[in-house]
């Protein structure tokens, strides 16, 4: 019925083993990035992210992005901004957090992203396993102005040793808004580890 | 035949018109729209992207990740049925923008298929129509292998869509994917589309099961001329072929044969035939199946929140332990989040099934509210849960705080043992904090009695300050109290009590109106003859405190006691003249005007005072100015606290920092003016003897504004309850440590379980400013030496 001859067989198995080939030379590659909210392992997400988009779409603040430095997760969504975790703390600020983390009370988590996803690369997981970076505080620019230790919306930074902020990474999940609101801009933060 | 035209070409616009729609709803409006679109219950997933996100994760698939991805591709996969490849021609936006670009191209005479226009009918393309299903096996494949849908990133349609997202570089690359996929038409028609495209073979696999809609050619018209291949975007020779799976339903066929040979039937070419129509039912229902299963198995459960107790009363300061219960249908929900908040109190922790509240040290009856919560997860949806308590307080009883005795003098390495009354008795004495200003050591025990040890050396005469701070719990308010004491190379009997008025400060104003008061004298204390003044409220404008450097536009006393050596004003139009020499007695309600008081010691129960200003004295040199010396404990600042980088005080220091707040509240507040000061500022150490001290067990101020050459501030911090450290800052008015300071300031301040608490604060200033202040328990006195 479909008229399989031999010229079609060879060329589709050319194309079958060509793009066979290059794809998985392509696809094979892995890195650590700073991800969207709600994801457990870096490799579960590249093989469930089908790079439309969506989440880049519908964030808040913006800090989702498609990365574009390799070729493997071309169009992958990173967190390149921050996350605001919750709704009211979109364009986070000093007094906005402050205020936020005295009276949680109508406190509603945003995780557009994670509603967005079409095939289940990010996860709706609960709260504390959510971890998108983790900080690190550059004591050659920290002021110990304690800013971070006033906004953290999860009371993950603290005065550590020797006055500098430690961060508490059980409780951090890395959304980032130290690094936004830091005045010396000390704090960065890197891929989580997984 | 005269509107066969018109129909003709009505549904070629239809067509442009459907692909521009599809074009501005894909590409321009919503981001990766063609890859995925979710609208309530209905999620579409471009079905090659979902296929291959089930074989990416081919080695660990379950029941969530299928249903989602096949419910997702579904609906797509539905419409392909019952119209084949129509996506193709009616909604892609690269064969949009291909199709575009031919006509361009062919306009131009670039095309391939333009140039060789004289071809033979039955030639074959150049590439042939299988390898794009080898592509399709080598997407699913590479899938499996390298665990990546890696041909997403590439996938022209979704990085056309995609596009907009983006800028700069990154859009750069995006046209350069579909800039490729256009110029492939330059080698082949639709080259891309017909050769390569996954989704396109994707299509021509389900379009296997499509029975409606297809060209048919009526044989009786039909020439045999081969326009129809020729003008097939897919290339299909209508007049020979059977098979109709390739066939994108863009119905060029049927507007441009020449005969009206070809026409569409919705049932296709010579009926349905069972055989055909099984398969293509089969898979429709299977789709449409799939929706609702796999929204019920996916859809989040209902749950209910309840905390126990469900109301509760507490006291102040007490705790109470509250469970929350999370279950759906009846059976418990473990290990979930669930985050606590209440409106005034703390917790242990913020989350857990079981948490101790800790309500607020409060003085007054009140409610608070505690909320749970869960914010939901892939299987449940949140839920709240609110309750409210009740926190019951004691009504806390004013003390005062003394020590015995109030002053002593001992030899260097003797020492003197002193204890510490707390009034009303029953307060815990074991709440008393001691310390010590000036040399030596003191131990202290719970039972309220501390020992001074002397230093075993000094090389003069050394003034020592002794407080113990009544803290205060939830029934009793603090309180504090002072000993001098003097660390004497002579051997001297203990002073008596008012040896201490070795000076006499002046007090000056332009009226002080006394109600009840009472002016006597001689009245001895010691070996001093003194006049006593005492009023149960005086009303003072103009007062100046030359000594101190201190002035004041109106000042209310209550409770007033002064004694001194001297007493001048106009009392009644007439000159007065007292001391301790004569015999006086004046009583009921005193007005005096222009007068001047040579005071030994002051005290009052309060003092309210209108511009309050407080300045150091100048001296010259290379610090210029002797400070106050101002102490306290328990300091509040509020409403816009700002500390200022360093600048300078008038032409004469020019290293000063400024502190203002437009209210400040402070315990033990002192202020000493030293009679002789000396500061090194980059060690940072100081040193004064004591002259004249004001005291006042509390300060409370508005609009400060205070210029000081040096700070010392003791902070606390703690997290909930517990106490994580002390901090101490020390500056000179040369550093800028308004970034490091200034949040200490509010204390209590900031909420997440983290107080900043200033427990002391020691402060040199040149300029002390408050346009209101009120202060309590004032007694002023000078040392003597």
């Amino acid at each position: 019925m479909y008229g399989l001859n031999r010229r079609s067989f060879i060329a589709s198995m050319t194309g079958l083993l060509a793009s066979a080939t290059l794809l998985t030379l392509i696809g094979i590659g892995r890195g650590k990035k700073i991800r969207p909210p709600g994801v457990l392992e870096e490799d579960e997400f590249v093989s469930s992210c089908i790079r439309c988009g969506k989440c880049v779409d519908v964030c808040p603040t913006g800090g989702i992005k498609l990365d574009y430095s390799d070729l493997y997760d071309l169009g992958t969504p990173v967190l390149e901004g921050y996350c605001a975790v919750y709704t009211q703390l979109v364009e986070p600020s000093q007094e906005k957090n402050v205020r936020f983390k005295r009276s949680r009370e109508n406190a509603e988590l945003c995780l557009r992203c994670v509603d967005a996803c079409p095939t289940g690369a990010l996860k709706r997981l609960p709260l504390k396993k959510i971890k998108i970076s983790i900080p690190k505080n550059d004591e050659e620019k920290c002021t110990k102005c304690y800013v971070c230790v006033a906004i953290c919306p999860f009371d993950a930074v603290s005065v550590g040793k020797d006055g500098w902020p430690s961060f508490d990474l059980e409780k951090c999940i890395g959304c980032k808004q130290c690094a936004v609101l830091c005045p010396p801009r000390s704090i960065t933060h890197e891929p989580y580890g997984r | 035949m005269a509107s066969a035209p018109s129909t003709k070409d009505a549904v070629q616009w239809a067509r442009h018109v459907s692909q521009a729609l599809f074009f501005a709803f894909f590409v321009l409006l919503v981001v990766g729209t063609v890859c995925s679109f979710t609208a309530g219950w209905i999620s579409i997933v471009e079905p090659l992207g979902g296929l291959q996100v089930l074989f990416a994760n081919m080695a660990n698939v379950n029941l969530r990740i299928l249903l989602r991805v096949l419910s997702g591709i579904a609906i797509f996969t539905i419409v392909a049925i019952l119209f084949g490849k129509a996506w193709c021609a009616w909604a892609c936006p690269v064969g949009s923008v291909v199709e575009l670009a031919e006509y361009a191209f062919s306009r131009a005479k670039l095309m391939g298929h333009a140039r060789r226009k004289g071809r033979a009918v039955s030639s074959e393309p150049r590439l042939n129509k299988n390898v794009k299903h080898g592509v399709l096996g080598g997407v699913l494949g590479s899938a499996v292998l390298s665990r990546n849908p890696a041909w997403c990133s590439l996938c022209p349609i979704g990085t056309i869509c995609r596009g907009t997202a983006a800028g700069g570089l990154i859009a750069a690359a995006e046209t350069f994917i579909v800039g490729s996929v256009v110029a492939s038409s330059l080698y082949e028609r639709r080259a891309f589309c017909r050769f390569l495209c996954p989704v396109s073979s994707l299509l021509t696999f389900i379009s296997k099961l499509n029975v409606f809609f297809k060209p048919v050619v009526k044989r009786d018209s039909c020439k045999e001329c081969g326009l129809c291949e020729r003008i097939c975007p897919e290339g299909i020779p209508l007049h020979k072929e059977k098979d109709l799976a390739e066939c994108t339903k863009c119905l060029l066929c049927y507007s441009k044969c020449p005969y009206g040979g070809v026409t569409f039937k919705a049932l296709g070419q010579s009926g349905i035939s069972k055989k055909a129509l099984v398969p293509s039912i089969i898979a429709l229902a299977f789709f449409i199946m799939v929706i609702p299963i796999s929204n019920l198995y996916l859809a989040q459960k209902e749950v209910s929140l309840s905390v126990t107790p469900a109301s509760f009363t507490i006291a102040s300061g007490g705790n109470v332990t509250l469970t929350a219960f999370l279950s759906s249908d009846g059976v418990a929900v473990p290990d979930r989040d669930i985050v606590w908040w209440a409106s005034e109190g703390l917790f242990d922790k913020s989350e857990g099934y079981v948490v101790r509240y800790m309500a607020p040290s409060t003085s007054e009856n009140k409610t608070v509210k505690i909320t749970a919560s869960f914010y939901g997860d892939e299987e449940y949806k949140g839920a709240t849960a609110t309750i409210v308590g009740n926190v019951i307080s004691f009504k806390q009883e004013p003390t005062t705080t003394s020590i015995v005795p109030q002053s002593f003098v001992v030899k260097p390495g003797g020492n003197v043992t002193l204890k510490v009354v707390v009034l009303p008795h029953g307060a815990p004495v074991e709440l008393v904090e001691w310390r010590l200003e000036g040399p030596g050591f003191l131990s202290s025990d719970v039972n309220g009695s501390a020992t001074y040890f002397a230093p075993k050396e000094v090389e003069e005469e050394v003034q020592v300050r002794i407080s113990a701070l009544f803290r205060g719990n939830a029934r009793y308010l603090p309180s504090v109290g002072y000993a001098v004491g003097k660390v004497s190379l002579e051997v001297t009997a203990p002073p008596k009590p008012y040896e201490l008025f070795g000076r006499y400060y002046a007090l000056r104003f332009s009226r002080m109106a006394v109600k009840d008061g009472l002016i006597e004298g001689p009245v001895s204390v010691g070996n001093l003859s003194l006049v006593r003044i005492r009023g149960a409220e005086a009303v003072v404008f103009n007062l100046s405190m030359p000594d101190l450097g201190l002035a004041a536009s109106e000042g209310v006393l209550r409770d007033l006691e002064v004694y001194a050596s001297s007493v001048k004003g106009i009392v009644d139009g007439k000159p007065m003249e007292l001391d301790g020499s004569k015999k006086v007695r004046i009583s009921g309600n005193i007005e005096i005007s222009d007068g001047e008081v040579l005071a030994a010691v002051l005290s009052c129960k309060s003092l309210d005072a209108k511009q309050l200003y407080l300045a150091g004295k100048y001296v010259g040199g290379q610090e210029p100015y002797v400070p106050a010396v101002v102490t306290a404990a328990e300091v509040a600042l509020a409403k816009n606290y700002a500390m200022g980088a360093p600048e300078s005080y008038g032409e004469l220091v020019k290293k000063v920092m400024r502190l203002t707040s437009g209210q400040v509240e402070a315990d033990s507040f002192s202020i000493v003016i030293p009679a002789g000061y000396h500061l090194n500022r980059s060690s940072k150490e100081y040193g004064y003897k004591a002259g004249l001290v004001l005291n006042s067990t509390r300060l409370t101020g508005e609009n400060m504004t205070m210029y000081a050459i040096y700070y010392k501030i003791t902070v606390q911090i703690a997290r909930y309850v517990g106490p994580l450290g002390f901090y101490f800052i020390k500056a000179t008015g040369e550093e800028n440590v308004g970034s490091v300071v200034w949040h200490f300031w509010a204390s209590w301040g900031i909420g997440g379980g983290y107080c900043h608490r200033v427990l002391d604060v020691e402060v040199h200033a040149v300029l002390f400013k408050l346009d209101k202040a009120s202060f309590t328990d004032v007694r002023l006195i000078s040392f003597s030496g």
